[in-house]
């Protein structure tokens, strides 16, 4: 066994970090370590540079744009752009719709979708959850019934991300009525300006705006506006979902999340000492980096699996919730570090936003969705002990 | 980057997983002292106590990722027993330390399981590393008296030879003792797990130069890296006897029936077998970076990665063996039942050789 990369890897890895740093916008790069959302034309920016550079979607297959890459330069690459604080990958489109669409869409939306997905012109967004459909997804109730040659879609959808940049959105809905809920759904694919669809957004608490309430009423898209079978669209849901792997565990985004922590208990003092020096807190950061080894060896050993040919398991899973509860913990850290300096703009400071203490705070509140989205930490165990355990 | 078992190691994984099974099932008509003799020999004759011992001495050269392999096997059974003092630790100081003549004569001696040397350096309960050493070792006539008290020495109820650590003029030295040399009184006791151990007590014990290992004075870093050895090797002890409480649980829990439907239905149960199951994979991939490291020579690093993954396991070992217990209800809390040896075990070694809160600090200690 070797846990080490060897020379190509480093020197792969090498390449994709002077890129980065020659090409990142300094100003998006502040924004992303704030834990700020960057705007669309900061993350078209960005994604088009990536392109340019022939890196624009690593995990499609070559004839799509793809790289080509192994499993453990694709792992490499969205470690160091994280690390480094790229914004994040046009994930709806490029991770979630684009992989559908080559396995079950037709050949025109294939090369009509593709290359608009790749260059972000088109930002999709995702119409999974309702009101009545969060953990339960297929309880999904907005539905949509064929009129001549068009779909007519009547609901509403909710905690849609960033729909309001949106240009379209892939959106889960019932055509058929049939005894089990999971058959009869399928996926449109809709204009986020056609005639019906209203964004309304919801603002969560740390203040951001990033989800949303759509509602459908009456909108009408093509008849071929659908992803593969009509019926079908539950197959496609969980193919969709399921196709993220090694990136589950956000190890880079800990990792980074982890230096800074450390880096500022070096550096805030509490009752006359400084923190790294406070026993209790310094086992705290100590026992957070023993975890995060732990997670990105499990992770490797996935990748290493990956790479010999092991049919992916259960890891993703469990990928998925000790990853989200390491960011948490590490997140409570780094705002427990400022102290109340989290509270509120301290005396020289003017914006709230800008006071990087009050960003861990809002950060802090925001990740609290990370065990929730993509499938709640308890479905996942659900889903584990079905899968892992059989039970 | 390669986590994947070459095809060698997966044949003694599965030699051992065969010996191991064949070993629990004559265990359950009988005590656990008569069982241990021919597990033993078994593995001698299959050549897993030699795995690592150099060619040249009767052993397979192997590394110490075989070693590690084998503790996990022998965890699956929680038959463990004097395999990490008397291998790892015993014939690993030999095979570094011992000349060409100590070599020759006891590594094939240990390979065929016909010798067992385990280390006694503590001289109480408290086995950190680093423990100061009080027992001396004076040059007379030609050789060396011993004078000193070793305490909790593991495997030390089977001992033929004591590797002893004692200060002489030139610093930390280490003898090798026969348990039947003059001056010699060996207690052996049982543990709460059922391994034997014993307290040494050297009173003007006499051996000739030839029982010197290393070299006068030079013995300091030798026992830390044996002790980072005992670590890594009983952190693969550990995931064994994870492995194999969580699918006792689990065979528990999709059998046993309560309020009308087996156990394994309820999602609080469902959610408990899932978290020791994660606790385990997780656990699993430190005690692989512990495999590894054990023989890394950039010593701070092999400390560092050690330290880790005895904090990490330790912990989860704690929440695997407290969890496998409350699954089970009743029955596991009786001695018949095979987890409670299991949980024994572990709790053993979670805390031999520094537990979790000491390899915290020490890792924290040695940061980046």
């Amino acid at each position: 066994m070797n846990l080490e990369f060897d020379q190509r890897s480093l020197a792969f890895a090498d390449e994709v970090r002077s890129f980065v740093r020659a090409t990142l916008d300094p100003g998006t790069k502040a924004k992303v370590l704030l834990g700020h959302l960057p705007d669309r034309s900061e993350r078209t920016t960005w994604q088009r540079a990536l392109v340019a550079r022939g890196w624009g979607a690593p995990a499609w297959p070559v004839e799509h744009g793809g790289t080509g890459w192994s499993v453990v330069e694709k792992y490499l690459f969205d470690e160091v752009l994280t690390e480094e604080g790229a914004p994040s990958a046009p994930v709806f489109g490029m991770s979630m719709l684009a992989p559908v669409l080559m396995r079950f869409g037709s050949s025109l939306q294939i090369a009509e979708l593709l290359p608009r997905i790749l260059n972000i012109d088109d930002w999709w967004c995702q119409g999974f959850s309702e009101p009545g459909a969060g953990s339960d997804l297929a309880a999904v109730r907005s539905r949509a019934r064929l009129d001549g040659d068009q779909w007519v879609i009547n609901g509403h959808k909710i905690w849609t991300t960033l729909a309001h940049q949106a240009d379209k959105m892939f959106c889960l809905v019932r055509t058929e009525d049939l005894a089990r809920k999971q058959e009869g759904l399928s996926i449109l694919l809709l204009d986020m300006d056609a005639p019906g669809v209203t964004v309304r957004p919801i603002i969560t608490i740390d203040g951001a705006h990033e989800v949303n309430e759509v509602f459908l009423d009456d909108v009408r898209i093509p008849a071929d506006a659908i992803v593969g079978q009509p019926g079908k669209g539950w197959d496609y849901a969980k193919y969709l979902l399921g196709h993220e792997r090694t990136g589950i565990a956000r190890v880079g985004q800990s990792k980074r999340e982890l230096g800074r922590l450390k880096a500022l208990a070096a550096t805030v003092s509490r009752a006359g000492q400084v923190l790294r020096d406070d026993p209790i807190f310094s086992a705290r950061i100590f026992a957070l980096e023993i975890e995060l080894r732990a997670l990105e060896l499990t992770t490797l050993r996935m990748v290493s699996g990956l790479q010999a040919g092991a049919p992916p398991g259960a890891e993703a899973n469990i990928l998925k919730i000790r990853g989200s509860e390491l960011q948490q913990d590490i997140a409570e850290a780094i705002m427990d570090a400022w102290g109340p300096e989290s509270f509120g703009p301290g005396p020289g400071e003017e914006a709230f936003e800008a006071s990087p203490a009050v960003a861990t705070a809002l950060t802090y509140f925001n990740l609290r969705k990370v065990s929730i989205y993509g499938g709640s930490n308890e479905i996942q165990r659900n889903i584990l002990a079905r899968t892992l355990l059989g039970l | 980057m390669n986590f994947q078992y070459t095809e060698t190691q997966i044949l003694v994984a599965d030699t051992v997983a065969s010996v191991v099974a064949d070993h629990v099932e004559r265990r359950r008509g009988a005590t656990a002292g008569d069982a241990a003799a021919p597990l033993w020999g078994r593995l001698a004759e299959l050549g897993l106590l030699g795995a690592e011992i150099e060619e040249a001495a009767g052993g397979s050269g192997g590394s110490f990722e075989d070693l590690a392999l084998i503790l996990q096997g022998l965890g699956r059974g929680a038959a463990g027993g004097a395999f990490v003092p008397a291998i790892v630790v015993g014939a690993g100081l030999i095979s570094r330390l011992g000349d060409d003549e100590q070599r020759r004569t006891l590594l094939p001696a240990i390979a065929e399981g016909r010798l067992q040397a385990v280390f006694a350096h503590h001289e109480t309960s408290d086995q950190t590393p680093g423990q100061a050493v009080t027992a001396r070792a004076t040059p007379m006539d030609g050789g060396w008296t011993l004078r000193g008290e070793k305490a909790f020495i593991l495997g030390g109820d089977v001992a033929d030879i004591f590797i002893v650590s004692a200060e002489t003029d030139r610093g930390l030295s280490l003898f090798l003792v026969p348990a039947d040399a003059s001056g010699v009184a060996a207690r052996g006791f049982r543990l709460f797990d059922g391994a034997g151990a014993a307290h040494l007590t050297l009173n003007n014990c006499f051996v000739p130069q030839a029982a010197l290992l290393g070299v006068d004075g030079e013995a300091a870093s030798a026992v830390d890296w044996a002790l980072d050895r005992a670590n890594a090797a009983f952190v693969n002890e550990a995931i064994g006897l994870m492995a194999e409480l969580c699918d006792l649980t689990l065979n528990h829990i999709k059998t046993r029936e309560q309020f009308g439907q087996v156990l394994g239905k309820f999602q609080v149960i469902q959610h408990g077998m899932v978290n020791m199951r994660i606790e385990l994979e997780l656990a699993r991939s430190m005690a692989i970076l512990a495999a590894v490291a054990a023989d890394d020579p950039d010593e701070k690093r092999r400390a560092r990665d050690v330290s880790a993954a005895k904090a990490a396991v330790s912990k989860a070992a704690r929440l695997v063996g407290q969890s496998a217990i409350q699954l089970h209800g009743a029955i596991a809390m009786t001695q018949e039942y095979p987890a409670g040896s299991y949980v024994k075990r572990l709790t053993l070694i979670e805390r031999a050789f520094g537990d979790s809160a000491w390899h915290l600090a020490r890792f924290s200690k040695l940061a980046v």
